[in-house]
Protein backbone atom coordinates (compact mmCIF):
# COMPACT_ATOMS: atom_id res chain seq x y z
CA UNK A 1 0.00 0.00 0.00
CA UNK A 2 2.86 2.33 1.01
CA UNK A 3 4.41 1.58 -2.81
CA UNK A 4 0.90 2.31 -4.04
CA UNK A 5 0.96 5.69 -2.13
CA UNK A 6 3.98 6.57 -3.26
CA UNK A 7 3.68 5.70 -6.94
CA UNK A 8 0.21 7.65 -6.98
CA UNK A 9 2.27 10.57 -5.39
CA UNK A 10 5.13 10.59 -7.39
CA UNK A 11 2.86 10.45 -10.88
CA UNK A 12 0.78 13.28 -10.22
CA UNK A 13 -2.44 10.79 -9.34
CA UNK A 14 -3.01 12.21 -6.23
CA UNK A 15 -1.49 15.42 -4.34
CA UNK A 16 0.02 18.74 -5.53
CA UNK A 17 3.59 19.16 -6.64
CA UNK A 18 4.47 20.67 -2.55
CA UNK A 19 3.02 17.85 -1.04
CA UNK A 20 5.27 15.68 -3.82
CA UNK A 21 8.71 17.58 -2.44
CA UNK A 22 7.70 17.71 1.04
CA UNK A 23 5.80 15.13 2.06
CA UNK A 24 6.76 11.97 3.92
CA UNK A 25 4.81 8.57 3.35
CA UNK A 26 4.40 6.91 6.73
CA UNK A 27 3.96 3.23 7.25
CA UNK A 28 0.36 1.82 6.61
CA UNK A 29 -2.22 1.28 9.41
CA UNK A 30 -5.34 -1.12 9.34
CA UNK A 31 -8.32 0.38 9.41
CA UNK A 32 -11.01 -2.00 10.96
CA UNK A 33 -14.69 -2.48 11.85
CA UNK A 34 -16.78 -2.20 14.89
CA UNK A 35 -15.44 -5.79 15.25
CA UNK A 36 -12.14 -5.57 14.17
CA UNK A 37 -12.36 -6.37 11.04
CA UNK A 38 -9.81 -5.50 8.42
CA UNK A 39 -11.54 -3.21 5.62
CA UNK A 40 -9.11 -0.46 4.45
CA UNK A 41 -5.58 0.59 4.81
CA UNK A 42 -4.50 4.49 5.81
CA UNK A 43 -1.36 5.66 4.25
CA UNK A 44 -0.40 9.11 6.10
CA UNK A 45 1.38 11.91 4.15
CA UNK A 46 3.29 14.08 7.02
CA UNK A 47 5.04 17.68 6.34
CA UNK A 48 6.87 18.27 9.58
CA UNK A 49 5.00 17.23 12.75
CA UNK A 50 1.78 17.92 10.75
CA UNK A 51 -0.80 15.31 8.96
CA UNK A 52 -1.48 17.00 5.37
CA UNK A 53 -2.86 14.26 3.83
CA UNK A 54 -3.81 10.51 3.79
CA UNK A 55 -4.63 8.15 1.38
CA UNK A 56 -7.07 4.84 2.15
CA UNK A 57 -6.92 1.78 -0.41
CA UNK A 58 -9.22 -1.20 -0.16
CA UNK A 59 -7.25 -5.04 1.17
CA UNK A 60 -7.04 -5.85 -2.78
CA UNK A 61 -5.12 -2.48 -3.11
CA UNK A 62 -8.23 -0.21 -4.62
CA UNK A 63 -7.92 3.20 -3.92
CA UNK A 64 -11.00 4.27 -1.87
CA UNK A 65 -10.23 7.97 -1.74
CA UNK A 66 -7.06 10.48 -0.99
CA UNK A 67 -7.94 13.46 1.26
CA UNK A 68 -6.01 16.43 2.03
CA UNK A 69 -6.17 18.85 5.30
CA UNK A 70 -4.48 21.57 3.25
CA UNK A 71 -6.69 24.26 1.90
CA UNK A 72 -4.21 25.54 -0.17
CA UNK A 73 -1.46 24.44 -1.86
CA UNK A 74 2.03 24.13 0.56
CA UNK A 75 -0.73 25.65 3.27
CA UNK A 76 -0.59 23.57 6.76
CA UNK A 77 -1.62 25.87 9.29
CA UNK A 78 -5.26 23.77 8.90
CA UNK A 79 -3.36 20.16 9.40
CA UNK A 80 -3.46 18.83 12.63
CA UNK A 81 -0.34 17.68 14.41
CA UNK A 82 0.40 14.02 13.46
CA UNK A 83 0.64 12.75 17.21
CA UNK A 84 -3.42 13.04 16.87
CA UNK A 85 -3.78 10.96 14.84
CA UNK A 86 -0.77 8.47 14.89
CA UNK A 87 0.52 8.39 18.25
CA UNK A 88 -1.43 5.59 20.55
CA UNK A 89 -0.89 7.41 24.00
CA UNK A 90 -2.14 10.69 23.11
CA UNK A 91 -5.03 9.30 21.30
CA UNK A 92 -5.08 6.82 24.99
CA UNK A 93 -4.65 10.00 27.29
CA UNK A 94 -7.69 11.82 25.33
CA UNK A 95 -10.22 8.83 26.04
CA UNK A 96 -9.17 8.78 29.54
CA UNK A 97 -11.69 11.25 30.67
CA UNK A 98 -14.68 8.91 29.36
CA UNK A 99 -13.45 5.60 31.82
CA UNK A 100 -15.88 4.47 33.69
CA UNK A 101 -15.33 3.16 37.54
CA UNK A 102 -13.59 -0.16 37.69
CA UNK A 103 -12.84 -0.05 33.63
CA UNK A 104 -10.02 -0.78 31.90
CA UNK A 105 -8.37 0.65 28.27
CA UNK A 106 -7.28 -1.35 26.15
CA UNK A 107 -5.53 -0.52 22.76
CA UNK A 108 -6.89 1.62 20.51
CA UNK A 109 -7.50 0.75 16.80
CA UNK A 110 -7.91 2.66 13.58
CA UNK A 111 -11.92 2.20 12.95
CA UNK A 112 -14.95 4.64 11.41
CA UNK A 113 -18.13 6.18 12.70
CA UNK A 114 -20.62 3.99 10.91
CA UNK A 115 -18.90 5.23 7.29
CA UNK A 116 -15.65 4.66 6.22
CA UNK A 117 -15.70 8.74 5.92
CA UNK A 118 -15.73 9.10 9.28
CA UNK A 119 -12.15 7.42 10.75
CA UNK A 120 -11.77 7.25 14.15
CA UNK A 121 -9.69 5.81 16.84
CA UNK A 122 -11.85 3.05 18.75
CA UNK A 123 -10.99 2.97 22.14
CA UNK A 124 -11.98 -0.38 23.72
CA UNK A 125 -12.94 -0.28 27.79
CA UNK A 126 -13.63 -3.25 29.74
CA UNK A 127 -15.47 -3.87 33.17
CA UNK A 128 -16.34 -7.66 34.53
CA UNK A 129 -16.79 -9.45 30.99
CA UNK A 130 -18.68 -6.26 29.43
CA UNK A 131 -16.78 -4.10 26.95
CA UNK A 132 -17.86 -1.35 24.68
CA UNK A 133 -16.03 1.48 22.93
CA UNK A 134 -14.88 5.11 22.60
CA UNK A 135 -14.35 7.38 19.55
CA UNK A 136 -11.16 9.31 19.80
CA UNK A 137 -10.77 11.75 16.72
CA UNK A 138 -8.63 14.66 17.13
CA UNK A 139 -9.45 16.26 20.31
CA UNK A 140 -13.06 15.09 20.30
CA UNK A 141 -13.91 12.34 22.09
CA UNK A 142 -17.61 10.53 22.12
CA UNK A 143 -19.17 7.08 22.01
CA UNK A 144 -20.85 5.30 19.12
CA UNK A 145 -24.34 7.15 18.22
CA UNK A 146 -26.88 4.68 18.60
CA UNK A 147 -29.99 5.17 16.31
CA UNK A 148 -30.64 5.85 12.70
CA UNK A 149 -29.16 9.54 12.54
CA UNK A 150 -26.42 11.53 10.06
CA UNK A 151 -24.14 13.04 12.10
CA UNK B 1 -11.42 0.76 -46.08
CA UNK B 2 -9.89 -2.11 -44.84
CA UNK B 3 -11.29 -5.02 -43.04
CA UNK B 4 -11.13 -5.20 -38.94
CA UNK B 5 -8.91 -7.79 -39.13
CA UNK B 6 -6.23 -5.73 -41.27
CA UNK B 7 -6.40 -2.90 -38.64
CA UNK B 8 -5.47 -5.26 -35.28
CA UNK B 9 -2.31 -3.23 -35.07
CA UNK B 10 -3.85 0.03 -35.08
CA UNK B 11 -6.57 -0.09 -33.16
CA UNK B 12 -4.37 -1.70 -30.03
CA UNK B 13 -2.03 0.99 -30.58
CA UNK B 14 -5.24 3.57 -30.55
CA UNK B 15 -6.44 1.63 -27.25
CA UNK B 16 -3.42 1.15 -25.27
CA UNK B 17 -1.84 4.36 -25.61
CA UNK B 18 -4.70 6.28 -24.95
CA UNK B 19 -5.22 3.63 -22.22
CA UNK B 20 -1.30 4.76 -21.23
CA UNK B 21 -1.72 8.01 -21.96
CA UNK B 22 -4.13 8.02 -18.64
CA UNK B 23 -1.98 5.90 -16.63
CA UNK B 24 -4.93 3.36 -16.55
CA UNK B 25 -1.86 1.13 -17.64
CA UNK B 26 1.21 1.57 -15.81
CA UNK B 27 5.40 2.20 -16.17
CA UNK B 28 5.20 -1.77 -16.95
CA UNK B 29 3.78 -1.12 -20.57
CA UNK B 30 6.19 1.09 -21.69
CA UNK B 31 8.41 0.61 -24.88
CA UNK B 32 5.75 -2.60 -25.17
CA UNK B 33 5.94 -3.91 -28.93
CA UNK B 34 2.60 -4.26 -30.84
CA UNK B 35 2.99 -6.86 -33.20
CA UNK B 36 0.87 -6.42 -37.10
CA UNK B 37 -0.72 -9.91 -36.38
CA UNK B 38 -2.24 -12.15 -33.78
CA UNK B 39 -3.65 -15.11 -33.53
CA UNK B 40 -7.52 -15.34 -34.54
CA UNK B 41 -10.00 -16.69 -31.68
CA UNK B 42 -13.29 -18.12 -32.39
CA UNK B 43 -16.20 -18.45 -31.08
CA UNK B 44 -17.58 -21.98 -30.54
CA UNK B 45 -20.01 -21.16 -33.66
CA UNK B 46 -17.00 -20.66 -35.80
CA UNK B 47 -16.83 -16.71 -36.23
CA UNK B 48 -13.82 -15.33 -34.87
CA UNK B 49 -14.46 -13.25 -32.03
CA UNK B 50 -11.24 -11.32 -31.29
CA UNK B 51 -7.67 -11.77 -32.49
CA UNK B 52 -4.76 -12.04 -29.45
CA UNK B 53 -1.90 -9.77 -29.83
CA UNK B 54 1.45 -11.10 -28.59
CA UNK B 55 3.42 -7.95 -26.26
CA UNK B 56 7.22 -8.09 -26.65
CA UNK B 57 9.71 -5.93 -25.39
CA UNK B 58 12.72 -6.14 -27.52
CA UNK B 59 12.57 -10.07 -28.03
CA UNK B 60 11.04 -11.41 -25.08
CA UNK B 61 7.47 -12.23 -25.08
CA UNK B 62 5.47 -9.82 -21.73
CA UNK B 63 2.06 -10.24 -22.56
CA UNK B 64 -0.66 -10.14 -25.09
CA UNK B 65 -3.79 -7.64 -26.07
CA UNK B 66 -6.98 -8.94 -27.59
CA UNK B 67 -8.43 -6.75 -29.95
CA UNK B 68 -12.34 -8.12 -30.61
CA UNK B 69 -13.41 -8.01 -34.48
CA UNK B 70 -16.75 -8.78 -33.35
CA UNK B 71 -19.75 -6.82 -32.34
CA UNK B 72 -20.92 -8.78 -30.14
CA UNK B 73 -18.14 -7.82 -27.49
CA UNK B 74 -19.19 -4.30 -27.35
CA UNK B 75 -15.70 -2.79 -27.46
CA UNK B 76 -12.66 -3.49 -29.48
CA UNK B 77 -10.25 -3.54 -26.67
CA UNK B 78 -11.03 -7.04 -24.97
CA UNK B 79 -7.95 -7.42 -22.42
CA UNK B 80 -4.49 -6.79 -21.77
CA UNK B 81 -2.21 -8.40 -19.92
CA UNK B 82 1.20 -8.28 -18.83
CA UNK B 83 2.98 -11.12 -16.94
CA UNK B 84 1.37 -13.84 -19.14
CA UNK B 85 3.60 -14.14 -22.38
CA UNK B 86 1.43 -15.36 -25.00
CA UNK B 87 3.60 -17.75 -27.67
CA UNK B 88 0.82 -19.11 -30.14
CA UNK B 89 3.68 -21.70 -31.52
CA UNK B 90 4.43 -23.45 -28.31
CA UNK B 91 0.94 -23.18 -27.27
CA UNK B 92 0.34 -25.37 -30.58
CA UNK B 93 3.07 -27.87 -30.12
CA UNK B 94 2.26 -28.79 -26.16
CA UNK B 95 -1.55 -29.01 -27.13
CA UNK B 96 -0.46 -31.38 -30.70
CA UNK B 97 1.56 -33.25 -27.94
CA UNK B 98 -1.34 -33.88 -25.47
CA UNK B 99 -3.82 -34.90 -27.97
CA UNK B 100 -1.54 -37.33 -29.02
CA UNK B 101 -2.10 -38.81 -25.60
CA UNK B 102 -5.77 -38.54 -26.14
CA UNK B 103 -5.42 -40.21 -29.45
CA UNK B 104 -2.16 -41.57 -31.30
CA UNK B 105 -3.88 -41.69 -34.24
CA UNK B 106 -5.69 -38.57 -34.27
CA UNK B 107 -6.59 -36.95 -37.44
CA UNK B 108 -6.97 -33.34 -38.24
CA UNK B 109 -6.62 -30.60 -40.85
CA UNK B 110 -6.84 -27.77 -38.72
CA UNK B 111 -6.58 -26.05 -35.49
CA UNK B 112 -8.05 -23.42 -33.43
CA UNK B 113 -7.74 -21.32 -30.51
CA UNK B 114 -11.55 -21.40 -29.24
CA UNK B 115 -13.34 -18.99 -26.83
CA UNK B 116 -15.04 -22.17 -25.27
CA UNK B 117 -16.58 -20.50 -22.60
CA UNK B 118 -15.50 -16.84 -23.11
CA UNK B 119 -12.79 -15.45 -21.95
CA UNK B 120 -11.56 -19.43 -21.55
CA UNK B 121 -9.60 -20.81 -24.07
CA UNK B 122 -9.18 -24.33 -26.08
CA UNK B 123 -7.60 -25.92 -29.21
CA UNK B 124 -10.01 -27.27 -31.43
CA UNK B 125 -8.71 -29.65 -33.40
CA UNK B 126 -11.03 -30.22 -36.70
CA UNK B 127 -11.43 -32.50 -39.72
CA UNK B 128 -13.17 -30.65 -42.64
CA UNK B 129 -14.42 -28.08 -40.70
CA UNK B 130 -15.75 -30.69 -37.78
CA UNK B 131 -13.84 -30.63 -34.21
CA UNK B 132 -12.71 -34.08 -33.41
CA UNK B 133 -11.17 -33.00 -30.00
CA UNK B 134 -11.18 -29.54 -27.76
CA UNK B 135 -8.67 -29.13 -25.38
CA UNK B 136 -8.48 -26.60 -22.77
CA UNK B 137 -5.28 -24.71 -23.04
CA UNK B 138 -2.77 -25.18 -20.24
CA UNK B 139 -3.95 -27.91 -18.66
CA UNK B 140 -5.02 -30.03 -21.72
CA UNK B 141 -8.20 -31.39 -20.40
CA UNK B 142 -10.77 -32.58 -22.84
CA UNK B 143 -13.37 -30.26 -22.92
CA UNK B 144 -17.02 -32.10 -22.95
CA UNK B 145 -19.33 -31.62 -26.32
CA UNK B 146 -22.61 -31.90 -23.89
CA UNK B 147 -24.31 -28.94 -23.29
CA UNK B 148 -27.10 -28.37 -20.55
CA UNK B 149 -29.82 -27.63 -21.48
CA UNK B 150 -32.74 -25.88 -19.93
CA UNK B 151 -30.45 -23.35 -18.66
CA UNK B 152 -30.69 -19.10 -18.88
CA UNK B 153 -28.36 -17.85 -21.35
CA UNK B 154 -24.91 -16.78 -20.13
CA UNK B 155 -25.55 -18.71 -17.47
CA UNK B 156 -23.36 -22.05 -18.16
CA UNK B 157 -22.16 -24.49 -15.66
CA UNK B 158 -18.50 -24.87 -15.04
CA UNK B 159 -16.43 -25.85 -18.08
CA UNK B 160 -19.56 -26.15 -20.18
CA UNK B 161 -19.09 -25.05 -23.81
CA UNK B 162 -21.37 -22.03 -24.77
CA UNK B 163 -21.40 -19.42 -27.91
CA UNK B 164 -21.18 -16.21 -26.50
CA UNK B 165 -22.35 -14.94 -30.03
CA UNK B 166 -25.50 -17.22 -30.19
CA UNK B 167 -26.43 -16.45 -26.36
CA UNK B 168 -26.09 -12.78 -26.18
CA UNK B 169 -29.77 -11.69 -25.58
CA UNK B 170 -30.86 -9.60 -28.54
CA UNK B 171 -31.36 -5.70 -26.49
CA UNK B 172 -27.39 -6.17 -25.44
CA UNK B 173 -26.01 -7.75 -28.51
CA UNK B 174 -27.79 -4.02 -30.13
CA UNK B 175 -26.44 -1.97 -27.22
CA UNK B 176 -22.53 -3.80 -27.87
CA UNK B 177 -22.97 -3.36 -31.48
CA UNK B 178 -24.09 0.62 -30.98
CA UNK B 179 -20.57 0.90 -28.41
CA UNK B 180 -18.69 -1.30 -30.81
CA UNK B 181 -19.10 1.42 -33.93
CA UNK B 182 -19.20 4.30 -31.75
CA UNK B 183 -15.53 3.23 -30.55
CA UNK B 184 -14.21 2.15 -33.93
CA UNK B 185 -15.70 5.73 -35.25
CA UNK B 186 -13.36 7.95 -33.12
CA UNK B 187 -10.78 6.18 -34.16
CA UNK B 188 -11.69 6.46 -38.06
CA UNK B 189 -11.92 10.44 -37.52
CA UNK B 190 -7.56 9.48 -36.89
CA UNK B 191 -7.29 7.63 -40.24
CA UNK B 192 -5.01 10.99 -41.69
CA UNK B 193 -3.20 11.35 -38.17
CA UNK B 194 0.40 9.83 -38.53
CA UNK B 195 1.05 8.39 -34.93
CA UNK B 196 3.35 5.79 -34.09
CA UNK B 197 1.02 2.96 -33.12
CA UNK B 198 3.44 -0.19 -33.26
CA UNK B 199 4.69 0.43 -29.78
CA UNK B 200 2.93 1.83 -26.36
CA UNK B 201 4.41 5.13 -25.07
CA UNK B 202 2.73 7.52 -22.84
CA UNK B 203 3.32 10.13 -25.56
CA UNK B 204 2.44 8.33 -28.26
CA UNK B 205 -0.86 10.03 -28.66
CA UNK B 206 1.01 13.43 -27.40
CA UNK B 207 0.99 15.54 -30.91
CA UNK B 208 0.91 19.06 -32.42
CA UNK B 209 -2.35 20.28 -32.97
CA UNK B 210 -4.37 16.97 -31.64
CA UNK B 211 -6.64 16.98 -28.32
CA UNK B 212 -7.87 13.78 -27.32
CA UNK B 213 -10.42 13.79 -24.78
CA UNK B 214 -9.27 11.36 -22.24
CA UNK B 215 -11.08 12.49 -19.33
CA UNK B 216 -14.13 14.21 -18.16
CA UNK B 217 -13.76 16.21 -14.98
CA UNK B 218 -15.09 19.36 -13.60
CA UNK B 219 -14.72 21.40 -10.64
CA UNK B 220 -17.13 24.27 -9.22
CA UNK B 221 -15.81 28.16 -11.01
CA UNK B 222 -17.09 31.20 -10.57
CA UNK B 223 -19.88 30.68 -13.15
CA UNK B 224 -21.16 28.02 -15.53
CA UNK B 225 -18.21 29.32 -17.93
CA UNK B 226 -14.72 27.44 -17.62
CA UNK B 227 -12.73 29.78 -18.51
CA UNK B 228 -13.82 31.64 -15.14
CA UNK B 229 -11.59 31.02 -11.96
CA UNK B 230 -11.85 28.07 -9.49
CA UNK B 231 -11.98 26.94 -6.96
CA UNK B 232 -15.21 29.09 -5.34
CA UNK B 233 -15.59 26.81 -2.72
CA UNK B 234 -14.32 26.39 0.91
CA UNK B 235 -14.57 23.70 3.28
CA UNK B 236 -15.92 24.26 6.76
CA UNK B 237 -15.05 21.25 9.60
CA UNK B 238 -18.34 20.51 11.38
CA UNK B 239 -18.14 21.68 15.12
CA UNK B 240 -19.38 18.98 16.89
CA UNK B 241 -19.09 15.43 16.25
CA UNK B 242 -22.82 15.38 15.44
CA UNK B 243 -22.87 18.88 12.93
CA UNK B 244 -21.65 17.03 9.71
CA UNK B 245 -25.37 18.15 8.44
CA UNK B 246 -25.18 21.50 9.67
CA UNK B 247 -21.46 21.74 8.16
CA UNK B 248 -22.52 20.87 4.69
CA UNK B 249 -25.13 23.26 5.03
CA UNK B 250 -23.24 25.94 5.72
CA UNK B 251 -20.90 24.65 2.61
CA UNK B 252 -23.54 25.13 0.29
CA UNK B 253 -24.88 28.34 1.53
CA UNK B 254 -21.35 30.12 1.12
CA UNK B 255 -21.32 29.11 -2.23
CA UNK B 256 -24.34 31.32 -2.86
CA UNK B 257 -22.80 34.03 -0.04
CA UNK B 258 -25.29 33.35 2.50
CA UNK B 259 -23.68 33.32 5.84
CA UNK B 260 -24.92 31.73 8.32
CA UNK B 261 -22.86 29.83 10.85
CA UNK B 262 -23.48 26.19 12.55
CA UNK B 263 -24.91 27.32 15.95
CA UNK B 264 -28.09 29.00 13.73
CA UNK B 265 -28.34 26.29 11.08
CA UNK B 266 -28.23 23.74 13.98
CA UNK B 267 -31.48 26.20 15.54
CA UNK B 268 -33.03 25.66 12.62
CA UNK B 269 -32.36 22.05 11.71
CA UNK B 270 -33.32 20.87 15.09
CA UNK B 271 -29.34 19.93 15.76
CA UNK B 272 -29.37 21.25 19.40
CA UNK B 273 -26.83 23.72 20.66
CA UNK B 274 -22.83 23.46 21.10
CA UNK B 275 -23.61 22.08 24.71
CA UNK B 276 -25.79 19.56 23.84
CA UNK B 277 -25.61 18.99 20.31
CA UNK B 278 -27.83 16.44 18.35
CA UNK B 279 -27.68 14.59 15.25
CA UNK B 280 -30.32 14.72 12.18
CA UNK B 281 -32.61 11.72 12.55
CA UNK B 282 -32.96 9.42 9.32
CA UNK B 283 -36.88 10.76 9.27
CA UNK B 284 -36.00 14.29 9.19
CA UNK B 285 -34.11 13.80 5.80
CA UNK B 286 -36.45 16.62 4.43
CA UNK B 287 -35.70 19.26 6.46
CA UNK B 288 -32.43 20.37 4.75
CA UNK B 289 -34.67 21.41 1.72
CA UNK B 290 -37.27 23.27 3.95
CA UNK B 291 -34.03 25.27 5.41
CA UNK B 292 -32.34 26.20 2.48
CA UNK B 293 -35.60 27.40 0.99
CA UNK B 294 -36.37 29.29 4.16
CA UNK B 295 -32.75 30.83 4.93
CA UNK B 296 -32.75 32.06 1.82
CA UNK B 297 -36.47 33.62 1.23
CA UNK B 298 -37.20 31.48 -1.26
CA UNK B 299 -34.27 32.75 -3.41
CA UNK B 300 -33.12 29.20 -3.41
CA UNK B 301 -34.97 26.46 -4.74
CA UNK B 302 -33.78 23.35 -3.12
CA UNK B 303 -34.64 19.85 -4.45
CA UNK B 304 -33.86 15.82 -2.89
CA UNK B 305 -32.86 13.10 -4.67
CA UNK B 306 -33.03 9.80 -3.46
CA UNK B 307 -30.11 7.34 -4.42
CA UNK B 308 -28.19 9.40 -6.25
CA UNK B 309 -26.53 8.07 -9.12
CA UNK B 310 -23.19 9.58 -10.81
CA UNK B 311 -24.96 11.32 -13.68
CA UNK B 312 -27.10 13.40 -10.71
CA UNK B 313 -23.77 14.35 -9.30
CA UNK B 314 -21.99 15.82 -13.08
CA UNK B 315 -25.31 17.37 -14.04
CA UNK B 316 -25.52 19.55 -11.18
CA UNK B 317 -21.46 20.52 -11.25
CA UNK B 318 -22.10 21.24 -15.07
CA UNK B 319 -24.66 23.71 -14.27
CA UNK B 320 -21.96 25.01 -11.77
CA UNK B 321 -23.79 23.92 -8.44
CA UNK B 322 -22.76 22.34 -5.76
CA UNK B 323 -24.35 19.50 -3.52
CA UNK B 324 -24.78 18.18 -0.48
CA UNK B 325 -24.31 14.01 -0.23
CA UNK B 326 -25.89 12.08 2.60
CA UNK B 327 -24.00 8.70 2.70
CA UNK B 328 -24.58 6.41 6.06
CA UNK B 329 -24.75 8.06 8.76
CA UNK B 330 -22.53 10.98 7.50
CA UNK B 331 -22.78 13.87 5.08
CA UNK B 332 -20.54 15.74 2.82
CA UNK B 333 -20.63 18.22 0.01
CA UNK B 334 -19.81 17.94 -3.69
CA UNK B 335 -17.96 20.31 -5.49
CA UNK B 336 -16.76 18.26 -8.66
CA UNK B 337 -16.47 14.89 -10.52
CA UNK B 338 -13.92 13.32 -12.80
CA UNK B 339 -14.41 10.30 -14.97
CA UNK B 340 -12.45 8.14 -17.27
CA UNK B 341 -13.37 7.70 -20.83
CA UNK B 342 -11.25 4.97 -21.61
CA UNK B 343 -11.41 1.67 -19.71
CA UNK B 344 -11.03 -1.80 -20.57
CA UNK B 345 -13.86 -3.77 -21.73
CA UNK B 346 -15.83 -5.33 -19.00
CA UNK B 347 -14.41 -2.94 -16.08
CA UNK B 348 -16.61 0.08 -15.14
CA UNK B 349 -14.08 3.66 -16.33
CA UNK B 350 -13.55 5.16 -13.05
CA UNK B 351 -15.70 8.01 -11.56
CA UNK B 352 -14.79 10.27 -8.64
CA UNK B 353 -16.21 12.59 -6.81
CA UNK B 354 -14.52 15.80 -5.36
CA UNK B 355 -15.66 15.85 -1.88
CA UNK B 356 -15.78 18.54 0.98
CA UNK B 357 -15.99 16.24 3.61
CA UNK B 358 -16.76 18.09 7.33
CA UNK B 359 -15.47 15.18 9.48
CA UNK B 360 -12.82 15.14 11.75
CA UNK B 361 -14.66 17.71 13.69
CA UNK B 362 -13.10 21.39 13.41
CA UNK B 363 -10.46 20.74 10.43
CA UNK B 364 -12.39 18.54 7.56
CA UNK B 365 -10.70 17.25 4.56
CA UNK B 366 -10.73 17.93 0.89
CA UNK B 367 -10.90 14.57 -0.73
CA UNK B 368 -9.82 14.29 -4.51
CA UNK B 369 -11.25 12.07 -5.50
CA UNK B 370 -13.61 9.65 -3.63
CA UNK B 371 -14.27 6.21 -5.70
CA UNK B 372 -18.10 6.20 -6.50
CA UNK B 373 -17.84 2.86 -6.74
CA UNK B 374 -16.98 2.29 -3.28
CA UNK B 375 -19.70 4.60 -1.70
CA UNK B 376 -22.97 4.12 -0.97
CA UNK B 377 -25.29 7.47 -1.97
CA UNK B 378 -28.35 7.61 0.16
CA UNK B 379 -29.25 11.41 -0.70
CA UNK B 380 -27.96 14.68 -2.54
CA UNK B 381 -29.20 17.74 -2.13
CA UNK B 382 -28.81 21.04 -4.67
CA UNK B 383 -30.20 24.29 -5.12
CA UNK B 384 -31.34 26.31 -7.74
CA UNK B 385 -31.58 29.97 -7.72
CA UNK B 386 -34.91 31.42 -8.86
CA UNK B 387 -34.57 34.11 -11.38
CA UNK B 388 -37.28 36.59 -13.00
Amino acid sequence: MVEEARRLLAGGGAGDKSLRSSANVGRALAVRGPNRELHSWFVPLTVGDRLAAFFQFLPDATLLRFSSFQRRPNDCSSCPPVADWLDAERIKSRAESHVGSGETMGEPFLSYDRTPDRLVWAVPFGHEGAARLVYVVGDTVYSPPTGDTFG
Amino acid sequence: MKALSDQTQRIAGLELNGLRATQVLGDEFENVAIPRQGTPIYDINGEVLFYRLPLKRGRTPVGYADIGVHEVLGEPLVATSIGIAWDEKALLEAGTAAARKYNKSLKYDEVRFVAFSFPKIALQFLVEKTEVLMLELYDWEEVPRQQSKDRKPLEPSNFERWSLIEEMPDNLRRARAKSFRARLAIWDTLNRRNFKLDVVSKDALLVRDFVIKLVDTRELHYSTRNSDHFTCYELRGQQTNVWCVGASTEMLLNFYRYTYDQVRLAQELGLGTLAHPLALPCANVGLVVTVIENLTSNSLDATMFTNPGFNIFRDEILANRPLISFVPGHSRTVAGYTQSLFSLVNQVPYKGLLVYDPWPPNAGVITRWENFATQIYQFAYSAVIRQV
